[in-house]
């Protein structure tokens, strides 16, 4: 998987709150610059940036390094907004009378698909850029973020000529580039973020871009206990055991049982609904913060090998 | 609206989950995704029915067979009532109607203009107008205004006694709250007057218009947008002039309800992972400083072993247990390994599951720290299966509230 990762310049991440969007992005990012390359980990207009749990340092606007090969952004809308303005119009005093003009400020929150195509504008810029091989973005959860994808369907539509139908017509065409581009889908085994990734997954298709590299089956537990322990188990549970530990016990065994077979349930309706499997990511156990993308950036280098 | 509310306030003065169900008009759940906001507001609501309170859950996102549960195959944008039968089969009497409805935010904004538009042209005009069309598509941006629609007319209706409304996840969340204040904001007549001011409405429907005096901001807004992008707006903004009262009203109206504690309650839902309690505190924080009552704290899919300790040779189950693991494995076929396995597997989910259990008590801790004495935390533990059916439901509501019956 890795070795596909690496031939990326773009790489988004998207799914259900929760299903481990940070975590994998600082992953891949772990594992990118282990192989020599340099990254850039950028969220993108986070209120509350999900990298500085990971890396220790709040994420700005303007690049920052965090680790050998590593510098993280978040791209917030105003950073986005001045930037966009300051290639547009020379003068920077003339800039800043249009951020603070409460008019404008107005326009921007009035116009479907403004805020979108700004942010997505500097992520552009950022590819366009080449200062880094890989920029991995750390999306919002997926119905917003599949709402910034499809504001550049709505920019060609609204606007026939002008400015901004150029400025779309180049973002669509690096976001849609199979080679450079594309989106990864997470999902966790629960029905609720199964239905989501699903449901991406069809828009995006629908829309066309970015390329769809492939879903991922984050915590996923593992195969199921045997056939013959899970019916010892069930008579466990049956007969009410004496111990009380005993009792506890088979009820975390059944715990893991159950994650374990909504997990292949998952893999199977995904498999369906997609044609093909998706690729597993185990759970692991214990750790935060950075100890998991840790974790998980050792098992990425493991498994693409 | 306002009539004075039964005392029913635990020790202390502190506001409980049960105080907020028995006497607001409005439950607001909150918390970042996938921690069973959607779970917990039909919850909440079926304990109001059973407590003889009419309650509507407004839900964003049901699972299906969460929908199908409530015996909703298609839950739509009508409110629609749970069958008794539902209540009945499951052993429980509600002693009140109980509806439930998920939120469509196209068909709200379209019936929203329809009712505020004064006539069948202003309608039109506002419905095929493109900037329109693109913003009721865009339904991450719409959702949240929307909402508060939907809200301020079922608050009105006098249909109910309580309204529980689910909400999307925590980020959206926060332009939830916001966006009933930013569209008031953003109705404001002075600054519609001099957006139109280049335009006037004659001549927008002529030929397209020429900028008159025209200010700097205007001409510079052309130079980056695109002046056709800005006829377009215009126009938007034109077809809906009619409707800036309407609009300002409700909106206005929302936001004093949001923060009207005799009202209302904020009730923040989360798990006990690092990052759902990391939110929970953040939200707090939000919420505080918006002046909109919370206080009330969900801890959803608690671990329930945090007990467990390994004794000094390091076991968790102990010898009588393991033997009569042992026992029943044999007793079935297994060898004396396959049973030795068999026990050891049991104990080590039970050891794995402790820790992670141990880590859920010390960061509720820590939330209970962060929050504040008047706050009121109720956990729930995560039940072995995902929770889409009734009495699913209801076990959740025991957890939510231990000290009442069905
Ligand atoms: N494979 C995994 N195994 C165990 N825990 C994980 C795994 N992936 C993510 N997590 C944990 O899940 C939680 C949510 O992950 P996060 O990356 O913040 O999700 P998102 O960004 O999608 O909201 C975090 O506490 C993270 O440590
Ligand atoms: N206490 C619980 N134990 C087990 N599963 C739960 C519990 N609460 C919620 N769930 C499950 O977790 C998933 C997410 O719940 P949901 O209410 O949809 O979350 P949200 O609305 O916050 O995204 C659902 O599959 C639900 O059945
Ligand atoms: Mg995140
Ligand atoms: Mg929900």
């Amino acid at each position: 998987m890795l070795d596909t990762f690496e031939k990326r310049r773009l790489i988004f991440v998207t799914g259900k709150g929760g299903t481990g969007k940070s975590t994998f992005t600082s992953a891949l990012g772990l594992a990118l610059a282990g192989r020599g390359r340099s990254v850039l980990l950028a969220e993108v207009d986070s209120a509350r940036p999900a990298l500085e749990s990971v890396f220790g340092r709040r994420p700005e606007f303007q690049p920052s390094p965090v680790a050998p090969g590593i510098e993280i952004a978040n791209i917030d809308f105003l950073g986005a907004l001045h930037a966009y303005l300051a290639e547009v119009v020379p003068v920077e005093r003339v800039v800043q009378l249009i951020l603070k003009n409460r008019i404008v400020q107005y326009f921007l929150q009035a116009t479907p698909g403004a805020r979108e195509l700004v942010l997505l504008s500097r992520i552009h810029a950022l590819v366009r850029g080449g200062r880094y091989d890989t920029l991995v973005v750390d999306l919002p959860a997926s119905g917003h973020a599949y709402a910034l994808f499809k504001t550049l369907e709505s920019v060609r539509r609204l606007f026939q000529v002008g400015p901004l139908r150029k400025r779309g017509e180049e973002i669509s065409e690096t976001i849609s580039d199979p080679h450079g581009t594309s989106l990864v889908l997470l999902t966790i085994p629960e029905e609720m973020s199964v239905n989501e990734v699903l449901e991406t997954a069809r828009h995006i298709g629908r829309l066309g871009f970015p390329p769809i590299e492939g879903i991922l089956l984050n915590r996923d537990p593992g195969p199921r206990p045997s056939p013959r322990e899970r019916r010892w188990l069930q008579a466990v549970r049956e007969r009410g055991p004496r111990s009380a530990r005993l009792a506890l016990a088979a009820d975390a065994l059944g715990d893991l049982d159950a994650a374990a077979q909504r997990a292949e349930v998952a893999r199977r309706r995904i498999e369906e609904e997609t044609g093909r499997a998706p690729l597993s990511v185990p759970l692991l156990s214990g750790g935060e913060g950075l100890e998991t993308a840790r974790h998980l950036a050792g098992w990425l280098q493991g498994e693409g090998s | 609206m306002s009539a004075p509310m039964p005392d029913s306030r635990g020790r202390r003065g502190v506001e409980s989950l049960e105080d907020a169900v028995r006497t607001r008009r409005l439950i607001v759940c909150v918390g970042s995704g996938g921690v069973g906001k959607t779970t917990t507001a039909a919850a909440l609501g079926i304990r109001a029915a059973l407590l003889g309170r009419r309650a509507l859950v407004i839900t964003i996102d049901p699972a299906r067979r969460l929908a199908n549960s409530l015996g909703l195959s298609e839950l739509g944008n009508e409110e629609k009532e749970i069958p008794a039968s539902k209540f009945h089969d499951a052993g429980v009497l509600a002693r009140a109607p109980l509806r439930a409805m998920m939120l469509d935010t196209r068909k709200t904004f379209d019936e929203l203009i329809l009712r505020l538009a004064p006539d069948e042209a202003a309608r039109r005009r506002i419905l095929e107008n493109r900037v329109y069309r693109q913003l009721a598509d865009n339904l991450a941006a719409s959702q949240e205004y929307m909402a508060s629609e939907k809200l301020w007319d079922v608050y009105h209706s006098g249909a109910y006694d309580l309204i529980v409304l689910d909400t999307p996840p925590m980020k959206n969340a926060l332009d939830f709250l916001e966006a009933s204040g930013r569209l008031t904001r953003f109705l404001d007549d002075k600054i519609m007057k001099w957006f139109l001011s280049p335009y006037d409405e004659g001549r927008v429907f002529g030929k397209r218009i020429v900028l008159g005096t025209g200010s700097i901001v205007f001409r510079l807004l052309s130079s980056i947008f695109g002046r056709e992008f800005l006829d377009e707006l215009s126009e938007f903004f034109l077809a809906f002039k009619d409707l800036y009262r309407g609009f300002r009203d409700r909106s206005e109206g929302v936001a004093r309800l949001l923060r009207d504690p005799a009202t209302t309650r904020f009730v923040v839902v989360c798990s006990p992972e690092e990052a759902s309690m990391d939110d929970a505190v953040f939200f707090t924080g939000q919420l505080r400083e918006r002046g909109m009552p919370g206080g009330l704290f969900i801890v959803n899919q608690v671990g329930r072993y945090g007990e467990v300790e390994a004794d000094s040779r390091g076991h968790v189950v102990d010898a009588a247990g393991r033997a009569e693991a042992v026992a029943v494995a044999e007793g079935d076929g297994a060898s004396p390994a396959e049973a030795a396995r068999f026990a050891l597997d049991l104990e080590r989910a039970l050891a794995d599951a402790a820790v992670r259990s141990r880590d859920d008590s010390r960061r509720i801790a820590s939330l209970a720290r962060a929050a504040g004495p008047r706050a009121a935390i109720q956990e729930v533990p995560r039940l072995p299966s995902e929770v889409f059916d009734f009495s699913g439901l209801l076990e959740i509501d025991r957890h939510l509230f231990p000290g009442l019956r069905s």
